[in-house]
């Protein structure tokens, strides 16, 4: 289950600012309306992203939430409703629901995370910073090309010293650890060599001697643009709200959760209802257009 | 002409961007611990996050505008690849992560700014293997950190290849008290509502056998590791002329 879904196809640009705004007023927000939108629509999105397997991994969030709430009562003691004792501490619900509040952050900004791994991978990271910094992003697209490689080397080595009887001889942990010290070992010794040899070839083909382009297979168009517009006023609207005071939420030592009598609530939870519904709409658009193309055939 | 013309460009360039790494280190800082200050309630972890982040951005820009020379890239890029692959060398051990050991030897070999590159680019480059998440920016200071600290204790003569049993000893050491729990106070920032002496002391000690295997991890590799590749390190300097300077 591999699907390449709509969102993932607009530019790199678009997708990173997308989830930068998602973690930073998820994590910035703990007004429990915004908390759970955040948490239904990264589930809602990673679905999307990888199919029915995702569920498993939705699911399996489920004692994390649940830790993390149980936990935060028994080392926050805020709060007047008791709900037990233990000993001479408190369980307090007010501590309970910001327990809960924390595990639902938690779970969204894993969940979230989950679908950005999907998405921005290495390529589209590089495409966004590459130009900005062409030393740093030069050495982070060799590490990414080296690693597999050096993964690859590694096995060789193994099986070749397996061959000649050099690997686990014995069956204490010395004997085990030690062999595969001297596999890094001499994969160093083949990488410096070879790396040594990519640094002139790079050299004399003129490397550092003119400014740096970049290739990229991703272009900005209008959709793009549009999409950047879109995002940006949103995040003012939510911005706004939370200046406002409109997402004030605080648990403990009293709890203070503004209601939906605010208007500035309102606005920033529709605002970022819209804002994070942005991928899930985008894909369903697709589909859905693409089902339309289809039946006039 | 042309190579003078591209002088001037690199002189240009470099004067900004060593103002951007000042600028983010004296004045970005600051301005999150303030914001945060004003903002009030439990944005521990925004604000923390925000300072490492400006942390690294500074040490990667002074690291850009230094224009290292080609074999000095590479030479970074290769040990970053290293430390990532290791674990691919010990496949039957999974909590066995020596990506830390080898960054300290490279912060030993190649000095205190490579070490602090190497160590925060493999952080970086191994969440995308193994998944980026909330820990990504803690992960990249706390390894660029521990490269560092091994290139100035290496200057000081305190950390050598020679001195195998100490070497090993101070970098296991580093991890159980030093590298492990700033990655624990991640989990505490994400984790814990209050600041309190039980949430601290629950996460720090809850943390404390995971760190214990990490540092035993590093313990072993700088001892068996640290003096072979110094040496191979060494050798290649030696061999091609590397990192000397001009």
């Amino acid at each position: 289950m591999n699907r390449q879904d709509a969102f993932s196809g607009y530019s790199p640009q678009v997708n990173f600012i997308f989830y930068i705004g998602t973690v930073f007023f998820t994590v910035l927000i703990v007004h429990p309306a915004f908390l759970i939108c955040s948490l239904v629509l990264a589930a809602v999105y990673y679905l999307q992203v990888r199919g029915r397997q995702g569920l498993r991994t939705i699911v399996g969030m489920s004692p994390v939430f649940v830790v993390v709430s149980a936990i935060n009562p028994l080392l926050n003691t805020g709060g007047d409703r008791a709900l037990f004792y233990l000993g001479q501490r408190p369980y307090t619900l007010e501590a309970l629901y910001y327990g809960m509040a924390l595990g639902c952050m938690l779970t969204a900004v894993i969940l979230w995370f989950a679908s950005y791994n999907r998405t921005m991978t290495s390529d589209k990271f590089m495409f966004v910073f590459g130009r900005k910094s062409p030393v740093i992003s030069m050495i982070l697209t060799m590490v990414f090309r080296m690693v597999p490689g050096f993964q690859r080397k590694a096995r060789q080595i193994t099986t070749a010293r397996r061959c000649i009887g050099r690997m686990e001889t014995g069956s204490s942990l010395q004997s085990k650890l030690l062999p595969s010290f001297a596999v890094v070992s001499a994969l160093t010794s083949w990488a410096l060599e070879g790396g040594v040899i990519t640094a002139d070839s790079m050299q004399s083909r003129g490397y550092g001697s003119g400014k740096r382009s970049a290739f990229s297979i991703y272009s900005f168009v209008k959709r793009d643009r549009l999409t950047v517009c879109l995002m940006i006023l949103l995040m003012m609207g939510i911005l706004a709200a939370v200046l406002r005071g409109g997402t004030r939420a605080s648990y403990t030592p009293e709890l203070l959760v503004s209601g939906y009598d605010d208007p500035w609530l309102w606005i920033g939870s529709i605002c970022w209802f819209v804002f994070l519904s942005i991928p899930v709409a985008v894909d369903v658009v697709e589909e859905m257009r693409w089902h339309v193309l289809r039946s006039k055939i | 002409m042309q190579e003078k013309s591209i002088k001037e460009n690199w002189a240009g360039r470099r004067s900004v961007k060593q103002w951007i790494a000042l600028g983010l280190v004296i004045i970005g800082i600051p301005a999150v611990l303030l914001l945060s200050w004003q903002m009030g309630d439990r944005k521990y972890y925004l604000t923390s996050m925000l300072v490492l982040l400006c942390a690294v951005a500074a040490f990667w820009l002074s690291f850009e505008r230094r224009r290292p020379k080609t074999r000095e890239m590479v030479l970074i890029a290769v040990m970053c690849a290293i430390a990532v692959a290791s674990r691919a060398a010990f496949i039957m051990f999974p909590q066995f992560k020596p990506i830390v050991g080898i960054v300290m030897i490279c912060g030993m070999a190649l000095g205190p700014q490579a070490g602090f590159m190497t160590g925060s680019i493999s952080a970086f480059v191994s969440n995308f293997i193994f998944g980026q998440g909330a820990w990504t920016p803690w992960q990249m200071f706390a390894f660029g950190l521990a490269g560092l600290l091994a290139g100035y204790l290496c200057r000081a003569g305190v950390m050598t290849g020679g001195r195998r049993l100490v070497t090993a000893l101070i970098g296991g050491g580093m991890i159980l008290v030093l590298i492990g729990p700033i990655l624990d106070t991640c989990t505490l920032f994400t984790m814990s509502s209050v600041i309190n002496t039980e949430a601290v002391g629950a996460v720090y000690l809850s943390g404390l056998p995971f760190n214990a295997v990490h540092g035993a991890a590093v313990f072993l590799t700088l001892l068996i590791l640290a003096h072979p590749m110094i040496e191979k390190l060494d050798r290649i300097k030696v061999k091609y002329g590397l990192m000397e300077a001009e």
